[in-house]
């Protein structure tokens, strides 16, 4: 449904950032977007949103380009979370969802507190939350959009382990729930592996992976970009994927 | 609406009444409550009582009222969409822009004075906000840290040139353009609210409509983009409607400080919510009685001469700001 065509992302023709960008999403689906730091994850993800606007190519959604879509009709397709969102002034929990939930659905609330597992916190301020609870409460308020299609840059950034778990878990549950397609841009490899259907690897302004995550961290040109070897077993606590990264031998 | 921001606002609604009807009794002719009454429920009272009502009192009070309002809710606009505590209606260079037209309208002895002052000025605050504007939008896309450095830039520089000019002027119109600097009220101008008060007022009902884009720019140009508003064109909107409200109340009163910078603080404060919807309507009202209890008081405090409206909210202000920021860091749950 998502679909990007010959996207040319830049200042101008001779600093062009992304080249010749050729991708889809199809609903449902939780996508990773892996790249080194400056590959331009976060550039790609606000083109997609509508925030940059690309050199040539074009965002279509259903086959309508998103240019065509009014702004109301395009954030109810397409929402974009950074990882620094936070406001100067303070809120509190349930405040932050009620401005996403534009058609007062308590039930969407309700559901976006439980997924992040923030429930009993409505009324507590942003401000006296742990830095994990606070990415969970926007992610909360990121869910409550209700978009079809939700970015998400950096979302585990700066949590401990088990900050990182709960947000995985709510972002899965989410999309076993409402079917809603999910573009997480991340350096946290372990939890692509495990959470993702699909990686997409910039590398070199250009896409050089797109595949399922085995087959990415294994293939020849990412492990290049990447300088690493992957290895991929099965994890003995939980069975999940495991994903070992080393050193490649000179 | 949640129940304490519904009580918040009621309690400043009369207090806004209460504040009013003190303004119109505070002066130096002393008028009793009943000629005030019989005054406002359109009886006929005659003499100097009507003709201090009529002319004088009411105009005044209703200047500081609108004034104080639109400062009020430009100072909270202008905090969210500045993403910054500290900005007020003046910060991008308005203060600076308006100053300058009033100090170059004395320079060149332009005369009426009473026209002239307030027009320039008027045409200072909105050349300045629109350079700066068209500055962040060509350059940095109205981001808005380096938005507030340019517009503290601009304040300063044309607060220099200010400087510059007022040290050429004789010592006449160098008080004139000290009483202007400061917000003053009771001049020949207090009657144009009756244009200008219902203009502000259209513009403080336009900007209650925009508080959902004002909700959705308080977490960011990504967040409102997501959420369906352009951020940058309601970002120029917004800026410009500000503008406009702020230049019409600087022709009247010139520049009043502080009113715009606490107001929306002590709305936060009272309210402890962050709904654009509810804040608005309470930093107007703030806005308003601080600003009209500056101007009574102001009056009413020396009998011989007045103290400018501006000064004496600086004098509340500036306590009543220190106290919100001593609270805030005692209890860390506030703003």
């Amino acid at each position: 449904m998502l679909q990007l065509n010959n996207l040319y992302v830049g200042y101008d023709r001779k600093n062009v950032i992304l080249k010749n960008i050729n991708l889809n999403a199809n609903p449902g689906e939780i996508i990773g977007l892996i790249g080194l730091n400056g590959s331009g994850k976060s550039t790609l993800l606000r083109t997609i949103l509508g925030l940059i606007k690309p050199l040539s190519g074009d965002t279509t959604i259903d086959k309508i380009s998103i240019r065509d879509l009014s702004l109301r009709d395009r954030s109810l397709t397409i929402s974009m979370l950074e990882s620094q969102t936070q406001s100067v002034f303070s809120m509190t929990v349930l405040e932050l969802l009620e401005i996403s939930n534009r058609n007062n659905k308590n039930s969407l609330i309700d559901s976006a507190l439980k997924f992040s597992g923030l429930k009993g916190f409505e009324r507590r301020n942003i401000r006296e939350l742990s830095s994990g609870e606070v990415k969970r409460a926007y992610l909360a308020h990121a869910l409550c959009t209700n978009s079809k299609i939700i970015l998400l840059d950096e979302p585990f950034a700066h949590l401990d382990w088990n900050q990182q778990l709960r947000l995985a878990q709510g972002i899965k549950a989410w999309r076993d729930h409402f079917r809603t397609t999910f573009v997480l841009a991340a350096h946290e490899l372990e939890w692509i592996i495990k959470i993702t259907d699909r990686v997409w690897a910039l590398g070199h302004g250009q896409v050089i992976a797109d595949s399922i995550p085995q087959d990415v961290f294994k293939s020849q040109q990412v492990s290049d970009v990447f300088d690493f070897r992957a290895f991929i077993d099965e994890n003995p606590i939980d069975g999940s994927q495991r994903l070992t990264l080393g050193q490649k031998k000179k | 609406m949640r129940n304490r921001s519904v009580f918040v606002i009621i309690l400043l609604f009369v207090a806004s009444i209460a504040t009013l009807l003190f303004s119109l009794h505070s002066g130096v002719v002393d008028l009793s409550w009943a000629e005030i009454f019989n005054y406002l429920c359109g009886k006929k009272i005659t003499g100097q009582a009507a003709l201090l009502l009529g002319s004088l009192r009411l105009p005044r009070t209703a200047a500081a009222f609108f004034i104080g309002a639109s400062l009020g809710t430009s100072g909270l606009v202008f905090q969210t969409l500045l993403q910054n505590p500290l900005a007020e209606p003046y910060t991008l260079g308005l203060s600076g822009g308006s100053a300058l037209g009033a100090i170059l309208a004395l320079a060149f002895s332009l005369e009426p004075t009473s026209f002239w002052v307030p027009a320039l000025s008027t045409v200072g605050c909105v050349s300045a906000a629109l350079i700066v504007l068209s500055f962040g939008q060509k350059r940095i896309n109205l981001e808005s840290r380096t938005l507030i450095l340019f517009g503290v830039m601009i304040s300063l520089f044309l607060g220099a040139v200010v400087v510059t000019v007022i040290s050429i002027l004789s010592p006449t119109k160098i008080q004139t353009a000290l009483f202007w600097l400061m917000g003053e009220f009771g001049t020949t101008r207090d009657p144009w609210i009756i244009l200008i008060g219902p203009l502000t007022f259209l513009c403080f009902v336009f900007l209650l409509l925009k508080c959902p884009a004002l909700d959705a720019l308080n977490l960011g140009e990504t967040r409102a983009l997501s959420l369906g508003f352009s951020p940058k064109r309601e970002k120029n909107i917004l800026f410009l409607i500000c503008t406009l409200v702020t230049a019409l109340g600087v022709s009247i009163s010139g520049l009043v400080g502080f009113v715009g910078l606490v107001s929306p603080h002590i709305a936060r404060k009272l309210l402890k919510s962050s709904s654009h919807r509810d804040l608005m309507v309470a930093s107007y009202l703030t806005g308003a009685v601080i600003l009209t209890i500056a101007d009574s008081l102001g009056r009413s405090l020396t009998t011989n001469t007045e103290i400018p409206a501006g000064s004496i909210a600086a004098l509340i202000g500036t306590p009543t700001l220190i106290f919100l920021i001593l609270g805030r860091k005692q209890n860390a749950s506030a703003e």
